[in-house]
């Protein structure tokens, strides 16, 4: 089991001495890459068996003594939770992998930082302990940064300095905290021994406050929000699209591993304030997602918003719904990466062809179909697990705070809304759409892929651990 | 007598190879000639002194022990590597290079005089080598304007620090009549409330901080870093560094302890100001050598910070940013020879706009070694960093812990500029086919890295005795 763990964290960064010793020849690299994936995914579905469905707080672990007179032992450990988030981001970036469909995008300096994110951000969800898990959270910045710097579109450069400088600080202050946690317990601390470590009011509220805005600065709350939206709008590659796109997850996660009963006492009473915050976030995000015309923005919008609901359901005073968001945001980043792929391989086309989004779906009928079940899934109609864990979650924010609730309802309503209207906007055809004609729907190849994925998301409704055997 | 000359070996063996070379300069032998004399000579001048590392011919004015022997080797160390490249330099430029290698052997002197010294007189003549050390650099190093200024201004500075020094040596002698470090450190503590001795100490705070660079005291550094040649500026930015720490030290070991509640205050004061100078003047820089000479002033203020506490986990933490520090910029370093358009070294930051599309690699390199400047984990920097921010929460120094990062944030971004110019600019600049040597010293460079960071405990944790000898001597 040990041995496995390492090795899921350590194939990636194998798989990057592959693609940088790859020839020039772009499928060489791009094919290591997807192998190395690939061969992620059996190894996480592995060590799914060898937890077992029925043991979900059963977590595993691997200890690596770093520096003995410091006291800095390094601890890896997964369990349910942590091994389906990686399993979720594994098959994002598969998905990421399979939209680059031309050969200009599949860059090997693209594919090797994706190699090396892939290998940070395993070992970012396996880190059991305090060191690690702030070295793989600041870790996984450098390939973002380098791929937001290529990728970034026409205002990179001062999208590049926002990205770099509000993640730096963020990275920053958790180190404090870090530092003031390890001083305290003389030692490195274990993730899930955090909440038990003994602090003053004074010292708590600095430490908790740090590690606040560290983690906040990954989830676009206002006013962190603005560098994920210049980022996130001007990429049009749908890889380093979704590779931006995890980074809330890790703040996310950060927050469920930091307080996974109830928010600590010394920072509880500005609790209200961040779920304001958060709500207002979410309410202003959905009205500009309803707003904008274009379907990447609307997909943003969404995006953030349902990363600010899951916020909201973390920060519950229980940790009974831990995997019920880990279900949720399983299938949420599923369907985020699909659509991403799809919306930006079919603009490309259109904009090849010089003709408009609107109708396109009159005459892209396979396409048609896959889109249409994606933009139901992600609004949460019941054909996936996302319906049944998200029904959840709201039920418990409204049993919290009812104005909370119907708020995040109003928000969660406008961007499905924003969604459903731009389907609607593709399906539409006023007039016939000539330039439309021409465009090639997707391949059999590509057909039989989403399909795939279509089951994998209809098997999550019934049972969202279906492929533990 | 036989035995007390062996134990001198490798100050006679320095010395050898510095006047032997001093005559090869006016022979006018070839590049390679000067530098194998210069290897040669530095190789056994670092062999001998690790042979008799707990050996003085003269113990009771020069103390040889693990704490010298593990400066002195770091210094060695740094001269052989600015041997190693600057050898490629000098052989594109056509010129023999025995001055530069005869100053780098006077700097090993006096820098081995001042890792052993435990005798005020003879650090002031440690000193004095070094300066000099550094005047034949300069002198060498090229006879533009700008240069000529920067030298002249260092030269009446140096004077300036020089005279003032030996007034306080001079005023120390007729206090005590004794200048051994014992001696003038129960001087220090009987007499701590003097003005008169306290002005002595600032006098011998401030030598060592016109040598290390540090602001108020930075600019003959940061202003010629610029301009000088490769060689010089790898010199600077290396070789003294390590040493000038070791000397400082011992001299707030085992005189200065006294002292330590006021001077901690001009240090906080003095490592403040470093940061923020060194931050500041990095982001203003178009200079890419600028740039690091600034970014070289931060990173010596940090150490400054750490050491104006004399425990021995500060001098662990001091020590290990030290190491992660000098193994980065050893990396810039190379890679700044390892990028050149026609035959010139670069050192605009403009000349290296797009340089990661025609020098993947060493653009790959410099990059990690930048983020590793800035303490980002997962490479050897953050131990650096880490160990430095734990420090300062440990003793509750929580303003200096902000002043640390704000710097640091604004260092990150001068060097931001640095990968933004290196990555996505386009430019059409060719640079020349890089030496094989340079790709073997990055990999080297990199492959330490790797080890250092996967057992920190060749760093953090095997020099903890050494570095704690020197308080526990004292």
């Amino acid at each position: 089991m040990t041995e496995l763990i390492l090795i899921m964290m350590l194939l990636p960064l194998i798989g990057c001495f592959f693609v940088w010793s790859a020839p020039e020849n772009k499928t060489n690299a791009y094919n290591v890459t997807c192998f190395t994936l690939l061969t992620n995914i059996v190894i996480i579905l592995r060590l799914f068996s060898l937890l077992g469905a029925d043991t979900q707080n059963q977590s595993f672990g691997l200890e690596y003594r770093w520096l003995e007179n410091l006291g800095l032992d390094l601890y890896f450990s997964i369990d349910t939770f942590s091994l389906l988030l990686i399993l979720a981001v594994h098959c994002a970036l598969i998905i990421g992998l399979v939209g680059l469909n031309q050969n200009t995008q599949k860059n090997k300096m693209l594919l090797l930082l994706l190699l090396y994110f892939t290998s940070n951000i395993t070992a970012f969800f396996t880190a059991g302990d305090l060191l690690s898990f702030y070295a793989f959270f600041a870790g996984m910045l450098l390939p973002l940064f380098m791929l937001t710097g290529a990728y970034g579109g026409t205002r990179k450069i001062q999208t590049l300095y926002r990205f770099f400088l509000y993640n730096f600080t963020g990275i920053l202050f958790l180190l404090t905290a870090v530092a003031v946690l390890y001083k305290i317990y003389q030692g490195n601390v274990r993730l899930e021994e955090i909440t038990f470590v003994d602090m003053s009011t004074h010292i708590g509220m600095l430490v908790w406050s740090a590690v606040c805005l560290a983690f906040i600065s990954r989830i676009p709350v206002w006013p962190f929000h603005s560098w994920i939206a210049s980022v996130s709008t001007n990429i049009k590659n749908p890889l380093v699209y979704i590779m931006i796109n995890l980074m809330p997850l890790t703040g996310l996660y950060g927050f469920i591993r930091f307080w996974p009963l109830s928010v600590p006492e010394s920072i509880s009473p500005y609790l209200p304030w961040i779920e304001v915050f958060t709500v207002m976030t979410m309410l202003f995000l959905a009205l500009i997602g309803m707003i904008r015309r274009e379907f990447l923005y609307k997909l943003f919008s969404y995006s953030t918003v349902y990363y600010l609901f899951f916020l909201l359901a973390v920060i519950l005073p229980t940790d009974t719904l831990r995997l019920n968001i880990a279900y949720s945001l399983f299938i949420f980043l599923i369907v985020i990466s699909s659509l991403v792929v799809l919306d930006l391989q079919f603009e490309e086309k259109c904009r090849q062809q010089t003709c408009s989004y609107r109708g396109i779906l009159a005459y892209t009928p396979r396409f048609s179909i896959i889109i249409s079940f994606f933009v139901l899934t992600a609004v949460g109609l019941p054909v996936s697990s996302l319906f049944w864990n998200n029904f959840v979650l709201i039920s418990e924010i409204f049993n919290e705070n009812f104005a909370i609730g119907l708020w995040v309802m109003i928000a969660l309503t406008l961007v499905a809304l924003g969604l459903l209207h731009e389907l609607y906007v593709m399906r539409e055809l006023k007039q016939h759409n000539e330039k439309a004609e021409d465009i090639e729907d997707i391949s059999l190849g590509q057909q039989i892929f989403w399909t795939l994925v279509v089951v994998i998301l209809g098997l999550s409704f019934f049972n969202p651990l279906w492929f533990i055997f | 007598m036989i035995e007390n000359l062996l134990y001198f070996s490798p100050f006679l063996i320095l010395f050898a190879g510095a006047l032997a070379l001093f005559f090869c300069h006016w022979q006018d032998i070839s590049v390679s000639w000067s530098f194998r004399l210069a290897k040669i000579f530095t190789v056994l001048g670092w062999g001998t002194s690790i042979i008799f590392y707990n050996r003085s011919a003269l113990p009771d004015i020069m103390n040889a022990n693990l704490f010298s022997a593990l400066f002195s080797g770091l210094m060695f160390a740094a001269i052989c590597a600015t041997l190693f490249l600057s050898r490629k330099w000098y052989a594109s430029m056509n010129m023999s290079g025995s001055a530069f290698c005869c100053g780098l052997l006077i700097s090993a002197i006096g820098g081995m005089t001042l890792a052993l010294s435990e005798h005020l007189l003879l650090t002031a003549a440690g000193i004095i080598l070094l300066l000099a050390a550094n005047y034949i650099l300069f002198l060498h190093a090229d006879k533009k304007k700008e240069i000529y200024l920067s030298y002249r201004l260092y030269f009446s500075l140096a004077v300036l620090v020089l005279f003032f020094l030996l007034g306080a040596v001079l005023f120390l002698f007729w206090q005590t009549n004794n200048l051994s470090y014992s001696v003038l450190g129960e001087f220090f503590t009987a007499d701590a409330n003097r003005i008169s001795v306290f002005a002595a100490a600032i006098v011998l705070v401030l030598t060592f901080v016109f040598l290390l660079g540090l602001s108020p005291l930075h600019f003959w550094y940061t202003e010629t870093a610029g301009q000088i040649i490769l060689p010089v500026f790898t010199y600077f930015t290396l070789v003294p560094v390590g040493i000038c720490w070791a000397a400082f030290i011992k001299l707030n070991a085992g005189v200065l302890s006294a002292l330590e509640p006021n001077l901690s205050f001009l240090y906080q004061g003095l490592a403040v100001s470093a940061l923020f100078i060194g931050a500041i003047g990095a982001c203003s820089g178009k200079n890419i050598r600028k740039i690091f000479a600034y970014s070289t002033v931060y990173q010596q203020g940090l150490i400054f910070l750490m050491l104006q506490r004399l425990s021995p986990d500060a001098l662990n933490t001091a020590f290990l940013y030290l190491v992660t520090y000098l193994l980065a910029m050893y990396g810039v370093c190379t890679c700044l020879y390892g990028l050149k358009n026609k035959g010139e070294y670069l050192f605009m930051l403009s000349d290296f706009e797009g340089a990661s599309f025609r020098k993947p690699y060493i653009s790959a390199t410099l990059t990690v070694f930048l983020f590793s400047l800035i303490g980002f984990p997962p490479f050897l920097g953050f131990l650096g960093l880490f160990s430095v921010v734990s420090d300062l929460v440990l003793h509750n120094n929580f303003y200096q812990l902000f002043f640390v990062l704000t710097a640091l944030i604004i260092l990150a971004y001068a060097y931001l500029q640095i990968i933004k110019t290196l990555y996505f600019e386009d430019s059409n600049i060719a640079f020349d086919r890089a030496d094989r040597g340079i790709y073997t010293a990055i990999m080297l460079i990199v492959l330490l890295m790797i080890v250092f960071m996967l057992h920190p405990h060749f760093l953090a944790q095997d020099t903890e005795e050494i570095l704690e000898s020197i308080l526990r001597w004292h």
